[in-house]
């Protein structure tokens, strides 16, 4: 999601733009860099990285502005500071979110020894053991202020830790397989004895939903998340997804059947079909279960 | 919930995002915080939808449901991070178990002991036990709360109470009546002690008072056990905002005006995502915490639902402390407010000493005490005062 440069963004840093210009002056006064050491000239060149990555080609200063100020411009200072080894950011950023890091964690391992392994480690990468031409490299200079600091370091640890789990389980990492390509195994393109109508039935009522309702569905349906945890986020109440959820399946199903009818099946043959698949496919989706690895095998939740 | 035929569940699992790298960090906690363009969300549910690894560290990166936990991890953090003791299947499944059962006793009991207690509440030396204050701080204060209501409040108070026995030696009394004596004694702290209210600290440890909960004073706790009646009332009687309540609990304690910046916002759900600091304090049900944003927020039933308490306009808050009805909020640019009606009225305070103002941000309060306490800021000043916040000594 990441673009060309372009030249509205660049012009918040380069001064071209003075609206611009202006805003990022605003932005840094109220961002509390200068506190934490970080210079205007930094700042802005920040800015302008940050609106090359999400802003592709908008060359609309209200637009570029607008994103801007929707940024989270006092936690990107802090840690971008915190990035470029200001002991006063770093203060800030341990009475902040220290025992909240800690929190998360036990949160997604739900025991202690392995939360503080998992903390640690992150708390590693966020100081910077990785050194790239002589330099130290903190994680914490990748956050763009898109959502909170707060967030982005849940979102952190989450991805820490699933690799940590595929590591132990010698599995090969997210980042490991986006190296080698082979991240998205292509999809199958027919299951073994299975009718090749109904497959093409199938994929064409699940092409039609959108994606939140595709994803409703695989929340739901393939890693066994409850309503309320869909609704979470989602950001909606689970009543909301169980309405959506019931309309959907049965909207998929009744569109498979019709799918079935349009490609010259009888009513009968077409309930015979979805049956039969039940059947039948039974042995093929454990045996994928046993393959792909369980969503909730990361997550040990209390029950 | 609708079977989904298997096909359907095979064909969903078979669906991979051919091409498409995993959003990262950034966005994914974006998505969660509900911050992305319609555009961008788009995007990224298009990717969660096929993508089960970056479904679960969406999952795993949401905000833990009880804020309670986030505000006891201060507590723990004081002691030593991560002393939560891991509670195993087995010891809930068991607690379900002996709750049950333990529930099944009880109610046999009520029914044996109940008829018998109807027989001694005519004793004169049981009815010598009432006390007629007790009753005070079970019932709301509130006046927009109907008489009606008030007394419907009190009853399964009065019902658990051990003086519910001699309230019933008088039969003509009806409820409505019941709780306008009631309130009239309300603000009595020595009455709301009656009412089983823990018993505070004499005095806590700094560390205590600035990430942990902080136990509210004897003389704040007549608010705390309003505020939990009424938010009983509320779950019962139509979804009045708390927000209005408590506005209507100041007026009905007699201070007219109005915040200074109009009223508190609500924040309707649970705890959203992109607020989701630590929680302060609390006091009773009501909790403090400072958004994401830098907003004080307040909630008055137990973390389920947040509102912004608007302080100052523009100021950016980094730390908030309460301890009862007094709550000190401080932040950017040595921002410091100060208030003593649980946050209805605040005031500035300025911090500063023969002519040194306090600089940098606040990030740090902590009071032992009402009076005594300190400020500790972003340029590693500290600044204290003993005589609630009159006078400050730099340190």
């Amino acid at each position: 999601m990441s673009g060309a440069a372009n030249p509205g963004p660049q012009a918040a840093a380069t001064g071209a733009e003075p609206r611009l210009q202006a805003l990022a002056h605003e932005l840094y006064q109220r961002s509390g860099a200068r506190e934490l050491g970080l210079p205007q000239e930094q700042f802005a060149r920040l800015l302008a990285e940050i609106g090359t990555k999400y802003l592709p080609g908008e060359s609309d200063p209200a637009r570029t502005a607008e994103f801007y100020r929707s940024l989270r411009i006092e936690e990107l200072v802090l840690a971008h500071a915190c990035a470029a080894g200001s002991e006063r950011a770093w203060e800030v950023f341990l009475t902040r979110y220290r025992v909240k890091l800690y929190d998360a964690a036990y949160g997604m391992v739900r025991d202690e020894v392995r939360a503080r392994e998992l903390a640690d480690s992150l708390y590693a990468e966020l100081y910077g053991t990785e050194t790239r031409a002589g330099k130290r490299t903190s994680k914490l200079a990748h956050y763009t202020g898109r959502g909170s600091l707060e967030g982005w370091l849940r979102a952190v640890l989450a991805q820490e830790h699933v690799n940590s789990y595929r590591r132990t389980r010698r599995e090969i990492s997210l980042e490991e397989k986006t190296e080698e390509g082979v991240q998205f195994a292509a999809s199958d393109p027919q299951p073994a004895g299975c009718d090749a109508r109904l497959v093409a039935a199938t994929d064409e009522a699940l092409a039609a939903l959108s994606a939140e309702e595709r994803f409703i569905l695989a929340a739901y349906y393939l890693d066994g998340r409850r309503l309320a945890e869909i609704g979470r986020m989602l950001g909606v109440h689970e009543s909301t997804v169980s309405r959506k959820l019931e309309r959907v399946a049965g909207g998929v199903r009744k569109a498979i059947v019709e799918g079935l009818l349009r490609r010259g099946m009888s009513r009968a043959q077409t309930e015979e079909a979805l049956e039969t698949d039940v059947r039948d496919l039974d042995l093929d989706i454990r045996r994928q279960l046993s393959q792909e690895t369980s969503s909730s095998a990361f997550l040990v939740k209390d029950e | 919930m609708a079977e989904l035929p298997k096909i359907v569940r095979q064909r969903l699992q078979a669906e991979r995002a051919a091409g498409a790298a995993h959003p990262d960090a950034n966005l994914l906690s974006a998505f969660v915080e509900r911050s992305l363009s319609e555009g961008e969300r788009t995007l990224v549910l298009e990717h969660l939808a096929r993508c089960a690894e970056c479904r679960e560290i969406v999952m795993l990166a949401l905000p833990q449901e009880a804020e309670v936990e986030l505000g006891m991890a201060g507590v723990r953090a004081a002691a030593g991070p991560l002393q939560r003791p891991p509670i195993s299947r087995w010891w809930r499944a068991s607690l379900l178990r002996w709750g049950a059962l333990a529930a099944g006793v009880v109610i046999v009991a009520s029914a044996v002991l109940v008829p018998k207690l109807g027989e001694r509440e005519m004793a004169p030396s049981y009815s010598a036990r009432e006390q007629p204050t007790s009753k005070v701080a079970e019932l709301p204060l509130g006046k927009e709360v109907s008489e009606k209501e008030e007394a419907k409040a009190g009853e399964p108070e009065r019902e658990r109470a051990p003086q519910a026995a001699a309230r019933k030696s008088r039969p003509a009394e009806n409820k409505a009546a019941v709780a306008r004596d009631a309130r009239k004694d309300l603000p009595r702290s020595e009455d709301v002690r009656l009412a089983a209210a823990p018993p505070a600290p004499e005095k806590r440890s700094m560390a205590d008072a600035v990430i942990a909960e902080a136990t509210p004073e004897p003389a704040a706790r007549p608010q705390s056990r309003q505020e939990q009646v009424t938010v009983a009332n509320e779950d019962r009687a139509a979804p009045t905002p708390p927000a209005a309540q408590m506005l209507g609990r100041a007026g009905s304690l007699g201070k007219e005006s109005a915040p200074e910046h109009g009223a508190t916002k609500k924040v309707p759900g649970a705890m959203p995502a992109s607020t989701t600091h630590a929680v302060r304090n609390f006091s009773g049900g009501v909790r403090w915490s400072i958004s994401a944003n830098g907003e004080v927020q307040r909630s008055l039933d137990s973390g389920r639902t947040w509102e912004v308490v608007p302080i100052a306009q523009g100021a950016q808050f980094r730390a908030v402390l309460a301890l009862g009805r007094e709550v000190w909020a401080g932040g950017a640019g040595g921002a410091l407010y100060h208030s003593s009606d649980g946050g209805e009225h605040w005031s500035r305070i300025a911090v500063h000493m023969d002519g040194i103002r306090l600089s940098g941000d606040i990030v740090r309060i902590e009071f032992s005490d009402l009076a005594r306490g300190i400020v500790a800021t972003s340029s590693s000043e500290t600044w204290a005062t003993e005589d609630a916040g009159r006078t400050w000594q730099r340190r």
